[in-house]
C-alpha cells in the first residue's frame, strides 16, 4: 500500500470517527501535561486507521473497537519514545486540581501540610497491602467499580478493602495526633 | 479526616516528590502497565505495579492516560 498523502487523512468520516473517540482522551492528557504530544498520538491514529482501510470507504465497516485499540497502541507508543528521551510533562496536575508540579506551590501549600503527606504515606505503607493497595488508588480517584475491575475482585471485596483500609488509615492518624480536621 | 482532606494531601504529596526528582529508574515498563490494565500476570505481581504506579506521580500520570487510551468511548 502507498503511504498516505496528507489530504487523504482528511476524510471527513474518518476525521469525525477519530475526534470523537479523541475527545476524553485529549482532556485526560491535557490534565497530566501530555497535551504537548497528543496530536502526535492521534495524526498516527489516522494513518493507521488510513492504512487498515478505513480511509477508502470502508469507514462503515470499521468496528469502534478498532478504533479504541488502535487509540491504546499509539498511546504506548507516544510514552515509550517519552521515556526513551527521557521527557517528563513541564506540567503535571493532580487529580485534585489543587496541587500541581511545574508551577509555584500554593500560598497554603505550608510545611505542616507536606509533613501531613508524609505522615498519611508512612501510615498507608504500614497498613496490609491489599488495604493500601485500594487505599492508594481510592486517593487517586479512582472509582470502587474501577478498582473492582482493575484487580478482578468483587464488589463486595473491594468495598469491605476500601472501607477497612480507610477506617485503618484514620484509625492510625489519630494515634499520631491527626484527627477529623487535619494535625492538632 | 475526611476523604476530601485525606485526598488533597495525597496529592500535595505526589506533586511535591515530582518537583524533587524526576528520575524514573525504579519505575515499571510501558508494556508492565498495559498488563495491569489487561489483567495479565499473577493478582501479586500487579498489586506490587500497582502500588508502585499509584505511588509515583509520572507513572500514575502514564497509567490514567493508558486506561482512558483504550476504553474511551464516543458518544452516541
Amino acid at each position: 500500500m502507498t503511504e498516505p498523502e496528507p489530504g487523504d487523512l482528511r476524510d471527513e468520516a474518518l476525521e469525525a470517527l477519530v475526534s470523537r473517540s479523541a475527545e476524553q482522551v485529549r482532556r485526560l492528557a491535557a490534565r497530566y501535561g501530555l497535551e504537548d504530544r497528543v496530536d502526535e498520538v492521534f495524526q498516527e491514529v489516522r494513518i493507521r486507521l488510513w492504512r487498515s482501510g478505513a480511509g477508502h470507504g470502508n469507514l462503515a465497516e470499521a468496528p469502534a473497537s478498532y478504533v479504541y485499540r488502535t487509540a491504546l497502541s499509539a498511546a504506548v507508543d507516544l510514552l515509550r519514545r517519552r521515556r526513551a528521551r527521557r521527557e517528563t510533562p513541564a506540567k503535571l496536575e493532580r487529580p485534585s486540581g489543587e496541587a500541581v508540579f511545574g508551577e509555584a506551590p500554593p500560598a497554603d501549600a505550608s510545611f505542616e501540610d507536606r509533613e501531613l503527606g508524609d505522615l498519611i504515606e508512612q501510615e498507608i505503607d504500614a497498613l496490609a497491602p491489599d488495604r493500601a493497595m485500594v487505599v492508594r488508588l481510592h486517593l487517586a480517584g479512582y472509582s470502587r467499580e474501577e478498582i473492582a475491575d482493575l484487580l478482578s475482585w468483587t464488589e463486595p471485596r473491594t468495598r469491605h478493602l476500601i472501607y477497612r483500609g480507610l477506617a485503618d488509615l484514620r484509625e492510625r492518624l489519630r494515634a499520631r495526633g491527626i484527627g477529623p480536621e487535619g494535625p492538632a | 479526616m475526611s476523604d476530601e482532606r485525606l485526598r488533597l494531601s495525597y496529592d500535595r504529596l505526589l506533586a511535591v516528590r515530582a518537583a524533587m526528582s524526576s528520575a524514573r529508574e525504579g519505575c515499571p515498563e510501558v508494556d508492565a502497565m498495559l498488563e495491569v490494565l489487561r489483567r495479565e500476570g499473577t493478582e501479586d505481581a500487579r498489586l506490587d505495579l500497582l502500588d508502585h504506579i499509584m505511588a509515583c506521580p509520572f507513572c500514575q500520570a502514564e497509567f490514567a492516560l493508558l486506561k482512558t487510551a483504550g476504553t474511551a468511548q464516543p458518544p452516541e
